[in-house]
């Protein structure tokens, strides 16, 4: 059952996190990301981060480079992206 | 549902209100409830999508390609402030034209005591502005064109277009005023040469009160006109260049917008095209209906298309106070009388300052309504 899988992953504060400079980028990254059916979950930036948008968005490892070519195409810029 | 009087004052504000509005606004006060921006638990989540929905179908209704640019305020009136006092200096000149609202010339007054010169540009008696009249008026150190896209008084559509070019070939910032066109009149931001575009979110838009909006083309740099909190970014004293949030500082009208968000996907849904043809058909009823009046005089373009739905007139002899009061307390028709807070644009059609009567049919208005308000417009008339 891949999808219950991938939102079990999903869950946990570790893996691989991608930050946007606003919460409104925050947001259409959210729904770019989600009508193309790539999993995503936003969580509390942690102290360390120094971005505008208080939320990071954890993707899975596997969909981390579609995710990425998609964002980059709709102009939704990353402005880090971080391991926790 | 059935109303005990006939709402004809939509363009102060519309009423009633889309369904689907009285529940996005009951949907964020009574489940959502979270601060957008603020905290990361789900309900702010959940007011941050809230926000961000909102915003994107009020982009997809007026042609915006970036949403970011797009900045909620609590009306046109901060809209307007915001967009003229942000860009304008001491020594810069700004042309408007002589249809304008005390939300374009109040500010101007203000900043004219701060060497900032304006020039008032005098339109037509059915408030039509020449472009050419533009043109002359600008000077070396012209920095902002402000423009009504269509007037509160006269309902006339202005050539935005027409003096968009004229502002863009010269360098010239242009600022529009589509408080009576958002939401009725079809708007192409991607496609009209306009750097700034101000409107209520509670007239054509249908959504609640305190809301406005702004839209910021990109490379307009605007100096923000409140500061302070946006929620979560870095804990330094300097207001973030990143737009929206440059210009959104503080506790944001969650459940406004989240019902102006409502009220944008009404209007995809319905079409501002098919919005515009309902109520100009009712628009041209009222009008032939007056014009056939004895003594009853109409105010700008008696062409329906340079018009939005909203029509002045004034009986001879008769207050327009005492009218609209009629119009209320007899026949259970609300209008609005006087000045419409633009004093320049009664002078312009020659009103002032005794002002007119606005009738301004909009989207839940039925020919019916406009039958009953004839036939009282035609009895006051007669019985002078």
């Amino acid at each position: 059952m891949p999808v219950k899988d991938s939102r079990e992953s999903l869950k946990t504060m570790e893996g691989t996190f991608l930050v946007f400079e606003t919460t409104h980028l925050t947001m259409k990254a959210e729904s770019t990301l989600k009508e193309a059916d790539i999993p995503v979950r936003l969580f509390p930036k942690p102290r360390k981060i120094i971005s505008e948008c208080g939320l990071i968005m954890k993707v899975l490892d596997s969909d981390l480079g579609t995710a990425k070519s998609l964002l980059k195409e709709k102009g939704i810029e990353i402005k880090a992206e971080l391991q926790l | 549902m059935d109303r005990p009087f006939i709402y004809l004052d939509n363009a102060a504000t519309s009423f009633p209100k889309p369904e689907a509005v009285l529940k996005a606004v009951d949907h964020a006060l009574r489940v959502v409830g979270g601060s957008p921006g603020r905290s990361g638990h789900r309900l702010a989540i959940n007011a941050d999508k809230i926000i961000f929905e909102a915003r994107e179908n009020i982009c997809r209704l007026l042609g915006i390609a970036d949403s970011s640019r797009l900045i909620f305020t609590s009306g046109a009136t901060e809209s307007l402030n915001l967009a003229i006092k942000g860009i304008l200096e001491s020594g810069d000149h700004v042309v408007i034209s002589s249809m304008e609202h005390s939300s374009v010339t109040r500010p101007l007054h203000s900043l004219s005591q701060k060497a900032v010169e304006v020039t008032k540009v005098k339109c037509d008696k059915k408030g039509l502005l020449a472009p050419d009249d533009i043109t002359k008026a600008i000077k070396k150190n012209t920095r902002l064109i402000v423009l009504t896209h269509a007037s509160n008084v006269t309902g006339t559509i202005q050539p935005v277009c027409e003096v968009g070019k004229i502002a863009r070939e010269r360098g010239i910032t242009f600022l529009v005023d589509a408080c009576q066109t958002a939401g009725v009149f079809p708007i192409d931001l991607e496609s009209i040469p306009v750097d700034m575009l101000a409107a209520s979110g509670h007239k054509g838009l249908l959504g609640p009160q305190g809301t406005g909006i702004l839209y910021i083309r990109p490379g307009i740099n605007l100096s923000p006109l409140k500061e302070g909190g946006t929620g979560r970014g870095p804990s330094d004293d300097k207001q973030p260049e990143a737009l929206p949030d440059r210009f959104e500082a503080g506790t944001m009208n969650t459940p406004g917008i989240a019902g102006l968000g409502a009220a944008a996907a009404f209007l995809l849904e319905q079409t501002v095209e098919a919005v515009r043809q309902k109520e100009m058909l009712l628009y041209k009823q009222l009008l032939e209906g007056l014009i056939a009046i004895e003594g009853v005089t109409t105010y700008g373009s008696s062409d329906p298309g340079k018009k939005v739905s909203l029509l002045s007139f004034n009986i001879e002899g008769l207050d327009p106070s005492l009218v609209s009061f009629r119009l209320d307390e007899e026949f259970d028709i609300l209008s609005r009388s006087g000045l419409h807070c633009a004093p320049d644009a009664h002078k312009t059609v020659g009103t002032f300052p005794e002002g007119a009567v606005r009738l301004s049919p909009g989207f839940y208005n039925i020919p019916g309504d406009i039958d009953k308000t004839i036939a009282a417009i035609h009895r006051i008339a007669k019985e002078r």
